[in-house]
């Protein structure tokens, strides 16, 4: 038996960029609210100092009762704390994930599955202990395997860019990736090119699909190949299953946009846009250029974006002593200001009193329906 | 490694830096040599770039990324993972990581699928790429006990000297009939007191009961010092017992290193020679640190070094004893408590060689499951300090226990040491030899390979210190095919008070014996000549690294000796010869130890005294 229980992914811009202290405290909320918790990284998180910096992270602390699941070298040092429930067949570099519950609070270094196939492998797993919440930590700006999840909270901070007008422009771009609307049951085609993985499609007013060679559009031969076919009236749109790199779409934007007017261009997801650009925060102008321009773009599959968590904190590279880190600090009142203005999600600082905004948002997403 | 059974695997390797690339070409050249099909790019490629051309390569099985560590380089890892995921690369192919500040944790962080940082073997790579498990390739290579007999079948190559061998042995064997000797009654002793104390039929109180009426009979044959002990619970000058708390927290210790320890490969392309170090600090707590630095640092065993006043006294105490003083005291439970803390591959050697207590010591090690002890008729008489009727009743005795618990032993020439020329030195350690042969045991021979009184005075060294230590071991091969493990510890009479002179000069005389291929060495710490007290752990580490370093700087290469070396050895072995012929004209052993056949006074050796007169008919 599973529960329906729903996940929340925590995706960052960068590493530091207060990821973890997001997911300890909604942690700590759901154990404090009885809601019983699963939780796991895509990453490795809960480790006393960084891996890279050197510097202080926070620690995850664990309730008795709390289900993990964790690389089972993570688990070693705490197997009198864990009881052991399933070693799952996903691998790491760290060993097998492990599905354990724990019989006494403490705590825990948290190391799961590396990528979205064995997330959905492992969220399956913790459904079927029966938890009510799901936490996925994310790692560094890893945000790929994340999609997996029910609804997702950005992290970004200071630790991204110490620029504030870079961190707005970027979170900017994602919020107008992540509002791209989907594409819905009333579009045609809907089932059937979920089935299409390793293809691009090409639709036609008559029904017909044709496939192209390859599943992204990173190259220009793939692009050439795509512009020779849909060089044809009767095209009416094209799904890529995989990345769309950010220099192609500039190219369709700028010198082929009118063999894309009125059409649809369908991505998998937000993030596979996201991924193939250099700088995101460019991209929310380029969406804009291809929207004005007329262009339709789509998303096969989406999730909500339930807040932005800012951290003002960054580790500042120390010149003098060569290799080391040392704690620095943005103005985080300009930076909360600057992103409010311009981010339609709610904005949050986990250290301030807006944290039980944070809450609100989480509530409002478990009492609503499945997706 | 079977090149047969592989199964070919399509690597790619993507060097993400800009510029270190070494490690990648290193490791393409090696898996080409398995026959793996590989593909290098070459670095400094933009990420999108090569993912594009990740698509388009079918049927990859791994990609091998490396990348040295800086500001936001963990973003770009990240970045490359995501992409190779979203271009569905990841479906298809294992990536992993590796550069110098790699860890297994930063890989699961970044979101690799393995990671491999500073000290990977090439090997461990290549294992993982191939499915094997790499720690039990390691295991079988570098840390696995080796008999060090096994190699060798014992047959003699010089038939005169096999005669003489024969006719000598032969009346030591005759001479020792129904002679005994506290030694040898105490050992009876314990040997039956040990197996009262592991029968499991009996309850305690029966063994407690047996074992007191053992005890009694064994404090009668021991001296004062001992049965103070015994009986009024008094410890020798300088000895404690460990507390409660003390060996509490040893035993934490010991949980703690044998959990966390990573061994060093010590040798580079050659299975010989095994490398040992000795300990004996006087307290079993700074043995176990130093037994546990060693192993890591690449040691294949360690031999317990007992004080010299052990071998003096009649009897050995009992409990986890702490002496102020070198060596560790010999008893029970000291030495227990010691092998628990021994990795299972390693070996190790309880020296029981030369003092009065030699057959008791030799069974105490049988029990415990020690793989090798040490016995030395000649030295011990000769130069350690025990009467040669009394060692070598005794001796014989110990030999016979040593084959019953299937423990080869090393004969250390340390005569050598106080002056007696090498080949005097070789006579009396082919003797105890072949008396081990006859007596079903297992002899290596440890001839002294470093800058003795003896060549000092002959003047065998003033050149070099090769041909010499070479003609030694050469002399010896000619004779016998048998164990050879210089000793000990090499290169001692070389070190001084400068710890980088003394590692080299030790690292120098491991690099001749690798050359020469012998099957085992003892190392001495870079401090061990001068320490003036316990030797230190840092000292210990430098000659271990020094070996280390010259075994890959030698390889499979050789010294080569000046043609004085064929000259030196053909004058050992016509030297043995005639000692030989002396003593067996003598027609007593023990005898021509009195009379310095094998070692006299002018050459620096002196009967010893400790237990005259102690042998008796029984």
């Amino acid at each position: 038996m599973e529960s329906n229980s729903k996940v929340i992914g925590i995706l960052g811009t960068a590493k530091n960029t207060g990821k973890t202290t997001t997911f300890n405290f909604l942690l700590e909320w759901s154990n404090s609210e009885k809601i019983k918790p699963g939780l796991t990284s895509i990453g490795y998180d809960g480790e006393d100092i960084d891996n890279i910096t050197g510097l202080p992270k926070p620690r995850i602390f664990i309730e008795k009762g709390n289900t993990i699941a964790t690389a089972e070298q993570c688990l070693f040092p705490l197997k009198d704390r864990i009881e052991i429930i399933e070693k799952t067949s996903v691998n790491t570099a760290l060993g097998r994930v492990i599905i354990g519950k724990a019989k006494k609070e403490g705590m825990v270094i948290l190391a799961g599955p590396n990528k979205g196939i064995d997330l959905q492998t492992i969220i399956q797993k913790l459904k079927q202990q029966r938890v009510e919440l799901i936490l996925v930590d994310g790692a560094l700006n890893r945000m790929i395997p994340l999609i997996h999840c029910d609804a997702l909270i950005i992290a970004t901070g200071a630790s991204r860019h110490t620029d504030i007008g870079l961190l707005v422009d970027e979170i900017e771009s994602m919020t107008r990736v992540f509002n791209l609307p989907e594409w819905g049951k009333e579009d045609i085609y809907k089932d059937e090119i979920r089935e299409y993985k390793n293809n691009i499609l090409i639709f036609q007013k008559n029904g017909c699909l044709k496939q192209l060679s390859g599943h992204s559009l990173l190259s220009q031969k793939t692009f050439s190949n795509l512009i020779s076919i849909i060089n044809d009236p009767e095209y009416d749109g094209v799904y890529i299953p995989g990345i769309i790199q950010e220099t192609i779409l500039k190219k369709i934007a700028d010198k082929y946009y009118q063999l894309f007017q009125g059409k649809t261009i369908i991505i998998n997801n937000p993030t596979f846009l996201l991924i193939g650009s250099r700088e995101i925060n460019h991209l929310k102008d380029l969406i804009g250029d291809l929207l004005n321009k007329g262009i339709n773009i789509k998303t096969l599959y989406n999730l909500p974006i339930l807040a932005v968590t800012i951290n003002p904190f960054y580790p500042k590279y120390d010149r003098l002593r060569k290799g080391s880190y040392e704690m620095a600090s943005i103005d985080r009142l300009q930076l909360h200001e600057q992103m409010t203005g311009r981010v339609t999600f709610p904005v949050i600082n986990i250290k301030e009193k807006e944290s039980s905004k944070l809450l609100m948002e989480v509530k409002k997403f478990l009492k609503s329906g499945n997706r | 490694m079977d090149n047969n059974t592989i199964k070919i695997k399509r690597v790619l390797l993507v060097p993400l830096d800009p510029v270190h690339d070494v490690a990648l070409k290193i490791l393409n050249r090696k898996l080409r040599d398995r026959g793996h099909e590989t593909i290098l790019l070459p670095p400094d490629i933009p990420l999108e770039e090569i993912i594009s051309r990740l698509t388009e390569i079918d049927n990859l099985d791994f990609i091998l990324v490396s990348r040295t560590l800086g500001y936001g380089v963990a973003e770009l890892l990240g970045k490359f993972i995501d992409l190779a995921e979203a271009a569905k690369i990841r479906d298809k192919a294992k990536i992993v990581l590796g550069g110098k500040a790699i860890t297994p944790q930063l890989a699961a962080e970044l979101g690799f699928d393995k990671g491999f940082g500073a000290g990977t073997d090439f090997d461990e790579i290549i294992a993982f790429i191939e499915g094997r498990e790499f720690l039990r390739e390691r295991d079988s290579l570098f840390r696995k006990k080796i008999s060090i007999p096994a190699s060798h079948n014992y047959h003699y190559k010089n038939n005169r000297i096999r005669r003489l061998l024969n006719e000598i042995t032969d009346e030591i064997i005759q001479w020792g009939e129904n002679k005994s000797s506290p030694g040898i009654e105490r050992a009876k002793l314990r040997e039956n007191m040990i197996t009262i104390s592991q029968d499991d039929k009996l309850t305690d109180e029966e063994k407690n009961q047996k074992i007191k009426v053992l005890k009694e009979k064994y404090i009668a044959y021991c001296d004062e010092k001992i049965v103070r002990f015994y009986e009024r619970g008094l410890l020798p000058d300088k000895v404690r017992k460990l507390s409660s708390e003390e060996i509490g927290k040893l035993n934490l210790y010991i949980q703690q290193q044998k959990q966390n320890i990573n061994f060093k490969q010590m040798r580079h392309m050659q299975l010989l020679p095994l490398v040992f170090v000795q300990y004996g600090t006087g307290c079993p707590i700074m043995d176990i640190a130093h037994i546990k630095t060693s192993e890591a640092w690449g040691a294949d065993g360690v031999f317990h070094f007992d004080p010299s006043w052990g071998a003096r006294t009649e009897g050995l105490l009992e409990g986890i004893l702490s002496h102020e003083e070198d060596g560790s005291i010999i008893t029970w439970e000291n030495l227990a408590k010691i092998k628990s803390s021994l990795h299972k591959e390693t070996l190790w050697t309880v020296r029981a060689h030369r003092g009065l207590n030699t057959p008791e010591t030799t069974v105490i090690a049988g029990r415990l499951g020690a793989d090798l002890t040490k016995i030395h008729i000649v030295y011990g008489s000769l130069n350690g300090g025990t009467d040669p009727a009394r060692l070598t009743i005794d001796g014989l005795k110990a030999i016979q226990f040593a084959a019953k618990y299937n423990m080869p032993f090393d004969e250390p020439t340390n005569e050598e040491l106080g002056g007696v020329p090498a080949y005097k030195s070789f006579a009396g350690l082919l003797i105890i030899a072949d008396l081990a042969l006859k007596l079903k045991a297992q002899p290596i021979l440890k001839p002294l390979f470093c800058y003795s009184p003896d060549v000092m005075i002959s003047g065998k060294m003033d050149d070099n210190y090769i041909d010499y230590n070479v003609a030694k071991i050469k002399s010896l091969r000619s004779i016998i095919d048998a164990p050879i493990w210089p000793g000990e510890p090499i290169g001692f009479m070389t070190h001084s008070e400068d710890r980088v002179q003394s590692t080299l000069s030790t690292a120098l005389h491991s690099a001749l014996a690798i050359s020469l291929q012998v099957d085992a060495i003892t190392i001495a710490s870079s401090d061990e000549a001068y320490s003036r007290g316990p030797i230190s752990l840092a000292s210990r580490i430098d000659t271990l690294r020094g070996a280390q370093e010259v075994f890959r700087f030698l390889g499979k290469a050789k010294i080569k000796p000046t043609g004085k070396a064929k000259e030196y050895e053909k004058e050992i072995t016509e030297g043995i010869e005639k000692t030989l012929e002396k003593v067996a004209k003598r027609g007593s052993f023990v005898d021509a130890l009195y009379e310095g056949l094998l070692g006299s006074p002018q050459d620096g050796a002196y009967p010893g005294r400790a237990g005259r007169d102690t042998v008796f008919e029984g």
